[in-house]
């Protein structure tokens, strides 16, 4: 004990100074170093926190620049020229408004392929459909007038409100009064996509093309509109019942 | 007492040299240095670790506020995101649309009924044109006309498909081409 205490007595100030080297070593190994690892990763997380909200800031101004309804309005302006299914109603309503506008008579309507009862995302898309990114349906149709009135319908069919194309057609010009022409033509049609995305998902706004776009669209002629008029309960020729069972 | 007959291996006097003084000086003010960094180190750490995970908390707080706010306008979203999908597919819609009246103006500024007899277009943009001339003389306009169109790189591709002259004289002529517009 005594040699102990001799020992410590020597050796005291060495020993406080390795004590205190010890001390210092293990409170950077068990304190700073995990702290400096903390406040790191604190750090990134603050930075990928400020793109978020720096996102969502964006999200929110784009969001709210303007009204819901006027963004259902501008969708709805899109659907009518490419919608969402092949909506065969709005196809011969708009085939039979461009007849009327441009005086053809059209005749003989047949699908070129035969519609598909699968849903759309079940549907694979041919190689066209693919390079364009949109469904098509084929159809040809057959349209009768004179020159005039097959040139008005060419030219009507590029700028309606339901997108169609005219892949070939054959015209004669026996006798220009009465040409009748066969026409391949394809209906755009495109389905919805089914998820809006992440919270967090950034938001791009409307470029200046796509406004002239959305413009340029809703200037075109709906011809369908007419058919799709909802009926009021004024012009209902048929009043519902109370009970569908009763005499 | 020790008795002069033992051998004490420990030094009754303990004498520092000078090196173990050197060795225990230089311990002793790394020692004291090594703890100053290590406090100041700690201290700095400290406030930083204090000042980032408040910000952290403050920054939570302020995504937890927009998110609720954009999950309000979900469906403005829903629409917004339709648009711009929509406009895509408008825009590449519109580009695969064909503008055949402007052919029909094209070929009827160089001939026209009855010497045009038939204009055939196919599903890979190949324009036939049937024309029935009097003459080979009123043939040859028309195929400079076509030619010119080629140089001008409105049609591709022109060519002579076939060439029939009647026992009556009559030239019926088929061109072919691709349209450029």
């Amino acid at each position: 004990m005594l040699t102990i205490n001799k020992f410590f007595r020597i050796y005291r100030e060495l020993i406080i100074s390795v004590f205190i080297i010890f001390v210092s070593l293990m409170a950077t190994i068990f304190g700073i170093i995990p702290t400096i690892g903390k406040v790191i990763a604190i750090r990134s997380d603050s930075v990928v926190l400020t793109k978020t909200i720096q996102i969502l800031r964006t999200k929110i101004s784009i969001l709210e620049s303007q009204d819901q309804n006027t963004y259902r309005d501008q969708l709805a302006q899109l659907v009518a020229a490419v919608p969402g299914d092949k909506s065969l109603p709005t196809l011969f309503a708009t085939l039979d408004g461009l007849g009327a506008q441009s005086g053809v008579t059209l005749k003989d309507f047949s699908l070129v392929r035969s519609v598909s009862i699968a849903t759309e995302s079940a549907v694979n898309l041919s190689p066209e459909e693919q390079k364009i990114g949109s469904n098509l349906l084929s159809f040809s149709i057959t349209v009768s007038g004179n020159y005039d009135q097959i040139y008005a319908f060419l030219s009507q069919v590029n700028n309606v409100r339901r997108f169609f194309r005219v892949n070939n057609f054959d015209i004669s010009f026996a006798d220009t009064s009465a040409i009748s022409v066969h026409m391949g033509m394809d209906a755009f049609y495109s389905p919805f996509s089914t998820s809006i995305g992440a919270v967090d998902s950034p938001l791009v706004p409307l470029s200046q093309k796509e406004e002239d776009l959305i413009t340029q669209v809703s200037e075109m002629p709906y011809l369908s509109q007419a058919a799709f008029t909802p009926a009021t309960s004024a012009q209902s020729p048929v009043t519902p019942k109370a009970d569908l069972f009763a005499p | 007492m020790t008795t002069q007959n033992t051998i004490n291996l420990i030094r009754t006097k303990t004498t520092n040299s000078s090196q173990f003084d050197a060795i225990e000086a230089s311990l002793r003010r790394s020692g004291f240095i090594f703890l100053i960094i290590v406090l100041c180190l700690g201290l700095l750490l400290g406030l930083l670790y204090i000042l980032f995970s408040s910000e952290e908390k403050n920054l939570l707080t302020q995504k937890n506020r927009y998110v609720t706010q954009v999950s309000n306008d979900k469906d403005a979203e829903g629409y917004f995101r339709s648009i711009k999908d929509r406009t895509r597919i408008v825009t590449m819609a519109m580009t695969s649309k064909k503008p055949w009246s402007k052919l029909l103006d094209e070929v009827s500024a160089f001939v026209k009924p009855p010497n045009l007899s038939r204009i055939e277009v196919d599903g890979a943009n190949m324009i036939i044109l049937t024309v029935n001339a009097d003459s080979v003389d009123d043939i040859l306009p028309i195929a400079n006309a076509i030619m010119a169109k080629a140089q001008a790189n409105n049609f591709i591709n022109p060519l002579l498909s076939s060439f029939q002259i009647t026992k009556t004289g009559n030239v019926l002529a088929t061109f072919s081409f691709s349209a450029v517009f």
